[in-house]
């Protein structure tokens, strides 16, 4: 494979694979925690909170990318503060990580709340009656039974992670072997003479991913929904 | 050990107000559904939240609501059996045994091997419980919440969603374990079948209020909660569809016996439950005519049973089926009825309804 692949395509997808891993893996505690509140709790600002982590869906991605540059750039008070502790976001890998999870976390928000919102509350009861507090209710029952979702969100997740382009590129530019995704090298390939070729075999590779990803989390939600029902 | 219970809760539609004491052994809840029996359950356990009152389980306070002492479920140590057994589905049988195990108290011990032995699931053992029956469900889910080492068992219609086969078979289940176990049990059922072969002491309750309480025979022979008893008195019948009638009814057929009811809406040949509530029959030995009821189906008497009320309940066998009919010791005498004698069951269209609880 890295015969057919030139090392530029080549570290493009290895990119977006780490990209994507990472990102998949900093968003889902938090998004579990997010989905459990918004499925289970009643509090004020719910609807805002619900907004908030939607809104990445529905804004224009380079507005998402310019915002995550005012906020995180090497010169915002944000930015300086964490670089004081080694960590930059601005122009690296790890900007674009923090642009992907943050792009992949609505999805991932919303089908691990669909998985608790099927679960029965009536096992949540039964669990409480044997003597476990709602922390082990939570730890024994809720998350177990989350896992479907919480399967189907993350590869879900890391499949958008994967293709997220516009605050990408917006928030860490394009620079080949550092912040260089997927997409955005096909982007690249394409403005170029004679990039298709390198282009089309990256727009194959996309949708091998991306159809894979769909096909697991498929499988993955379908076989353990099977195992589950009662 | 004792638990005195005493619950207020009020409502738009409905309001709760009891005061009881369960001494040892099981009691039994009684009523309608609606009369409340539940809410008082799931207040003992701590599921319910939004009463008054106070609840208490020897010298230990449950729930105080002048105390605002509100123990969560957890901490009750309270075991529930609830109608659907709620074994949970991501773990085998055994995992939803040994669930409470890791939150048990350490001076508790339960004896798994006997509990197991008693309820006959050791074999189920490595099962899921999606592959379980009905009854065996249920038996898990009693084991699992013995297992808790609880104090007291509270037991919500258990026996409700199961067939009458399965009732018959798991109902010695609930007498072996209370002898055997020794631990109280507040069991709410609608069915004074089951009142009768469990209870030590009967609370029968109706529309949030405490009718009577005491001794079983004599509860279930007070004259308000007998005609409660005998609403709930119902048998079924397995019935073909075989025609649409113009005027609004459908034709059912039961062996050689057909019935007239309010148009069901299924098509022609699927099979159909009747529903049929023994306090709305009418018995006789001969057909009648002039009279305004359609149906009246043939059949023999199978046996005689007498109940606390005084009445007698005839099982007519018709099309192979048993279907109780309430008559009063009077009316018996008058038919001059004998095991084995044959007679005619008179059913209103209007009173019968198409239910699920057929066997099968």
């Amino acid at each position: 494979m890295s015969d057919w692949l030139g090392p530029n395509e080549w570290a493009a997808v290895l990119l977006s694979i780490k990209v994507a891993f990472w990102a998949t893996l900093f968003s889902l505690p938090a998004a579990i925690g997010i989905a459990y509140l918004l499925a289970k709790k009643e509090f004020v600002g719910k609807q805002l909170l619900n907004g908030i982590v939607h809104l990445p869906l529905i804004l224009p991605p380079v507005v998402t990318g310019y915002l995550l540059l005012i906020t995180f750039g090497k010169r915002t008070p944000i930015g300086s503060f964490l670089a004081e502790w080694g960590i930059e976001f601005a122009f690296r890998w790890s900007g674009a990580a923090l642009a992907a999870a943050i792009m992949a976390f609505p999805l991932l928000v919303r089908a691990i709340r669909l998985s608790i919102e099927a679960i029965d509350p009536k096992l949540e009861e039964a669990a409480a009656t044997l003597g476990a507090s709602r922390r082990w209710v939570f730890l024994t029952i809720t998350l177990p039974l989350m896992l479907p979702g919480i399967i189907a969100g993350a590869v879900l997740g890391f499949a958008k992670a994967m293709g997220e382009f516009g605050a990408t590129i917006t928030f860490v530019s394009n620079i080949p072997g550092q912040t260089q995704t997927l997409p955005s090298a096909i982007y690249a390939f394409l403005q170029v003479p004679g990039g298709e070729s390198s282009a089309t075999k990256l727009v194959i590779i996309s949708i091998i991913i991306a159809m894979s990803a769909l096909l697991a989390s498929e499988w993955l939600s379908r076989r353990m929904s099977r195992r589950l029902q009662s | 050990m004792t638990l005195s219970v005493s619950l207020q809760q009020s409502m738009p539609n409905f309001s709760l107000d009891v005061t009881f004491e369960a001494p040892s052994g099981i009691t039994v809840l009684f009523g309608e559904s609606g009369s409340g029996k539940t809410t008082t359950i799931n207040a003992i356990a701590g599921l319910l939240t939004h009463c008054e009152g106070r609840v208490t389980l020897s010298n230990r306070v449950l729930f105080d609501s002048d105390d605002n002492k509100h123990l969560k479920p957890y901490q009750r140590n309270i075991g529930y059996i609830f109608q659907e057994s709620r074994l949970f589905p991501h773990l085998t049988v055994e995992q939803n045994l040994n669930y409470a195990k890791r939150f048990k108290k350490a001076d508790k011990s339960v004896d798994f091997n006997h509990i197991v032995e008693l309820l006959g699931i050791k074999s189920l053992m490595k099962r899921a419980p999606s592959s379980l029956s009905g009854g065996e469900k249920q038996r898990v889910a009693i084991g699992r919440a013995l297992l808790s080492a609880p104090d007291l068992i509270l037991a919500d219609e258990p026996l409700a969603a199961l067939d009458g086969a399965r009732k018959a078979e798991l109902l010695p289940y609930f007498k072996k374990l209370n002898r055997e176990l020794g631990i109280p049990m507040l069991y709410v059922t609608h069915s004074p079948q089951e009142v009768l072969e469990l209870a030590d002491h009967v609370i029968a309750l109706e529309q949030g209020r405490i009718v009577t309480q005491g001794p079983a025979r004599e509860v279930m022979a007070n004259s308000k909660v007998a005609r409660t008893a005998n609403r709930a008195i119902k048998s079924t019948l397995t019935t073909r569809l075989v025609a649409h009638h113009s005027d609004g009814l459908s034709e059912l057929q039961a062996a050689n016996e057909t019935l007239y009811v309010p148009s069901i809406d299924a098509s022609i040949g699927t099979s159909v439950c009747l529903e049929l509530v023994a306090n709305d029959l009418i018995l006789s030995t001969t057909k009648v005519d002039g009279i305004s009821a359609l149906n009246q189906v043939n059949g023999t008497v199978e046996s005689i049973e007498n109940i606390p009320s005084g009445d007698v309940l005839i099982n007519v066998c018709v099309a192979g089926e048993i279907i109780s009919t309430h008559i009063t010791s009077r009316s018996l005498k008058k038919l001059n009825l004998n095991v084995g004698d044959a007679c005619v069951l008179i059913i209103k269209s209007v009173n019968i309804c198409p239910s699920n609880r057929c066997k099968g």
